[in-house]
């Protein structure tokens, strides 16, 4: 990541190995840093940002929005032997999670489903963060109820897909929620919030 | 290395042929001293795209043409001459590399 700042203008540059995008507080910037780097570099002009890493960013008239559906569609499709059902949540409270073992169930492959949606989530998709936390306390030794979980973030995903993750204009306010809930682990009795 | 490129309909569309070194004869300390390519973290970018909402920023999209062959190698790299395009007469010589090649550990930096 590069930056450069004069009176005139401020560039910030982000470089992904081939793929660059400029941030600009105006257009000239933009304007003068492409000029210099097509003139050392053979650059092919893609305008204003449309797809980086297939997130897909859209500018609106109140901020930008990025959305990852693409990636979302793929990792449905890899894991749909799951027998994955749409949900409109993606954690089911009522379901018992418990850490003592009855029958591990394909522990590599649980550890790769974990690690998808983790990339998703640190992506575009905070929503499922609550759920991937609780989930990948399970990776050592998922039985079929943490399938079935995960089932349901993906079930959760799929209703959602194109859900955006919305960067607004308005002046950043940190609000924070909290909830306590009582015992709801099974085994243990410890409680979460 | 060659390559066909398909069309949606599975027609030949052009074929590609790309030059391709041998990194895996390569040691390190002799012939690469680091390997690393450029990458944003995601929460970088994300965090860009937070700025550029409340700052109105401009946001554009460039693309490097052959990226990997853009940078000039500072190691001294030798590799055989490519088969099929040996020059008659010269057949014992080497090649010195100036540009980066597909293949060569250090070409994604």
């Amino acid at each position: 990541m590069y930056s450069k700042f004069t009176k005139d203008f401020g560039v910030i540059i982000c470089l992904y190995v081939d793929d660059m995008l400029i941030f600009s507080t105006n257009i000239i910037g933009i304007v003068e840093t492409k000029r210099y780097l097509t003139s050392i570099f053979k650059m092919k002009d893609l305008g204003e940002v449309d797809t980086i890493l297939r997130i897909k960013v859209k500018k609106h008239s109140s901020g930008y929005t990025l959305n990852q559906s693409y990636y979302i569609e793929k990792m449905l499709d890899k894991f749909k032997h799951l027998n994955i059902k749409e949900a409109n949540t993606p954690f089911d409270f009522s379901m018992k999670l418990n850490d003592y073992c009855d029958k591990v169930i394909a522990q590599l492959e649980y550890a790769s489903a974990i690690e998808s949606l983790m990339y998703a989530m640190h992506c575009t998709r905070p929503d499922i963060a609550f759920a991937i936390c609780k989930l990948s306390r399970y990776t050592s030794k998922p039985n079929k109820d943490h399938w079935k979980a995960i089932a349901r973030v993906f079930g959760y995903l799929k209703r959602t897909i194109d859900l955006d993750l919305f960067y607004s204009d308005f002046p950043a306010v940190m609000e924070e929620y909290s909830d306590a809930s009582w015992m709801t682990s099974s085994s243990d009795n410890k409680s979460t919030s | 290395m060659f390559k066909r490129k398909y069309n949606t309909d599975g027609s030949i569309q052009t074929f590609k042929a790309r030059l391709v070194a041998k990194g895996f004869t390569q040691k390190e300390g002799v012939d690469y001293f680091d390997t690393y390519s450029p990458m944003a973290r995601i929460i970088s970018i994300r965090i860009l795209f937070a700025l550029a909402s409340i700052y109105k920023l401009y946001v554009h999209q460039m693309d490097i043409k052959t990226a990997f062959l853009n940078g000039d190698l500072k190691e001294e790299v030798y590799m055989e001459q490519p088969e099929g395009f040996i020059l008659p007469g010269n057949e014992e010589k080497v090649c010195k590399l100036i540009k980066f090649l597909y293949g060569l550990k250090q070409a994604p930096k």
